[in-house]
């Protein structure tokens, strides 16, 4: 007998298979981010700029701010640093990813729920609100997070493919790889228990999902600053960044779950 | 079934259902009767353990209302009153989705049944978004039914359904009835209450009437003869007047209304004696107050106090 999160969960996936503008907009936002992005910018189009490209002066200072930060950067080409710092950037940019997509998936879903008006003869079976919360959560953090994840294994053949070995090596470095498998799936839950929260107080999924604005500024706002050679990130900023999520996760998830009883959705949910 | 003994429920400061006591016996259906804002799927919910009780206790099913939902839930089935099913997915795909969940071991065949029974079928693997009112109606009533519950909840079971539709499922209800269902409907419709039930409750946040439709008709009305006659004399009224068995007589038009206790048995001896006295009969029977009256009635009753 298939237990009834998995029951929820193929139900959920079902459903969003036949949902095909949110299909198309988890596969469209990554394949931007982690593939026509990045190549576009960090290879080809300082490629076909050539090698003048390189002289401008405020490149040249972010060169020298990442140099400083990273000396063992030293012995890399013009060409091979300016891919460094852009193809570093696309992967704290893919943090948006999970953070768009749960948010898109999670709010369709509940929202969804509340507008059909299907949580009522749902929330009569013997599901406990715990199931329920935690098929509603996995049914659209699974999806965010593996597609954020196949598209970083794309990345990174990309990456292997079109730069040099010491170019890959910079770039998938612990702190991005620890930005990928660490902070991505963190930051995702914390969207996630946003757009609960959200959820429960809107009619319109478009609605739910602008919370996620919330979260998508200081990403932008991260990758401009490197971009620029204000700050970069380092393995401590980037682990004491998951520490903090995970503390502000389990604050925001506790609401979440407090929002999600049966009497408070079918009474006081808007 | 149900036991009920002060059951009450409060949204702040508002008290929704009031005290309410009553009993569901195996087998019987039962109307919830009220206009909107009485109480009914207050009541509904708090049985089928969706929100918690403020005050009184219940069982369903052999089983404490908020102590163990978790049985009364994979006991009963509800019909909400939308039916609220996934539009996206098929009607299959909806009551598969309800057989897994409440772990049916043989989920498909459940399903099969009853699409067949409610002619779905041929339609299975359409998606509900394209069905019409009545067709999403079905499905919800299977859905409610799939688990094979031993107690049914419908909540306005035909409402915003067209007279075929209606009954369509009027008819499917008094199937359910005849098979030994135990069924609670709340309605609006006094008709449908009088067709499908056994008893029917009068709630106005508290219980105003419980009965059934017959008693309550009796309780409220008493039992009238109605003989209509060629013509009325002073004569005749004086001879039925005289009867010991008759409690009131009064005329409407030609149309003579005595007040008795069992029409059945007392009726042949007033018609012999309205002929005795010269009366030409044109018409018997007894007179029927509908359940609306007598709703509109216990209403007004209630008012008053």
């Amino acid at each position: 007998m298939k237990s009834r999160v998995r029951v929820i969960l193929e139900k959920e996936w079902a459903d969003l298979l036949t949902r095909r503008g949110l299909l198309l907009m988890t596969f469209l936002l990554p394949t931007l981010f982690l593939v026509v992005l990045p190549f576009a910018l960090g290879i080809a189009m300082p490629a076909l700029l050539g090698e003048k490209f390189y002289d401008d002066p405020d490149l040249a200072r972010a060169f020298q701010a990442m140099l400083t930060q990273f000396p063992d950067l030293a012995g890399l080409s013009r060409q091979e640093l300016f891919q460094v710092l852009m193809l570093r950037q696309f992967i704290t940019l893919s943090l948006l990813v999970p953070v768009i997509c749960v948010t898109a998936i999670a709010a369709h879903s509940i929202v969804g729920e509340k507008v059909g008006r299907s949580l009522e003869p749902l929330l009569a079976t013997p599901i406990t609100t715990t199931e329920l919360l935690a098929a509603k959560s996995l049914a659209s953090a699974l999806p965010a997070i593996g597609i954020t994840w196949c598209f970083f294994v794309v990345y990174a053949l990309g990456v292997f493919t079109l730069t040099s070995n010491r170019v890959f090596r910079n770039v998938f470095s612990p702190t991005t790889l620890c930005m990928t498998f660490a902070v991505a799936p963190l930051i995702a839950l914390l969207a996630l228990s946003l757009a609960i929260i959200a959820s429960s107080r809107s009619t319109d999924p478009r609605t739910a999902q602008q919370i996620g604005v919330i979260l998508v500024l200081p990403v932008v706002g991260l990758m401009v600053s490197q971009i620029t050679g204000l700050f970069f990130l380092t393995p401590a900023v980037v682990l004491g960044a998951a520490l903090v999520l995970s503390v502000i996760d389990a604050a925001v998830l506790l609401i979440g779950v407090a929002l999600f009883e049966r009497e408070t959705i079918l009474t006081r949910w808007k | 079934m149900i036991t009920s003994i002060g059951l009450t429920k409060r949204f702040g400061g508002v008290t929704a259902v009031d005290g309410l006591t009553f009993e569901v016996k195996k087998g019987e259906v039962l109307g919830l009767l009220g206009p909107n804002g009485a109480g009914k799927t207050t009541t509904v919910r708090m049985l089928a353990c969706l929100i918690s009780v403020a005050a009184g206790e219940a069982t369903v099913c052999g089983f404490r209302v908020g102590e163990e939902d978790d049985q009364i839930r994979k006991r009963v089935g509800v019909l909400t009153e939308v039916p609220g099913l996934y539009e996206n997915l098929s009607a299959e795909a909806n009551l598969r989705f309800y057989a897994d969940l409440y772990g049916i071991r043989n989920g498909a065949a459940a399903v099969e049944k009853y699409l067949r029974m409610l002619d779905l079928w041929e339609r299975r693997g359409e998606k509900v978004s394209g069905f019409s009112k009545g067709m999403k109606q079905k499905v919800a009533i299977a859905r409610a039914l799939v688990h094979e519950p031993d107690l049914l909840f419908l909540d306005e079971p035909t409402s915003g359904l067209d007279p075929e539709m209606t009954k369509v499922v009027r008819d499917f209800i008094e199937r359910l009835h005849q098979e030994g269902r135990t069924i609670l409907i709340c309605t609006h419709n006094l008709d449908e209450a009088e067709r499908l039930c056994d008893r029917v409750a009068v709630l106005r946040s508290r219980l105003v009437a419980l009965d059934r439709p017959a008693a309550l008709r009796a309780r409220l009305y008493g039992r009238n003869t109605e003989v209509r006659l060629a013509r009325i004399d002073d004569r005749m009224t004086a001879a039925v007047r005289a009867l010991d068995f008759v409690r009131g007589v009064r005329v409407e038009d030609e149309t003579l209304i005595v007040s008795l206790d069992d029409p059945v048995t007392q009726n042949p001896a007033l018609i012999r004696e309205l002929v005795r006295s010269g009366g030409e009969v044109i018409a018997v029977r007894e007179q029927e107050h509908s359940l609306e009256e007598i709703y509109l009635k216990l209403l007004r009753q209630e008012s008053a106090h």
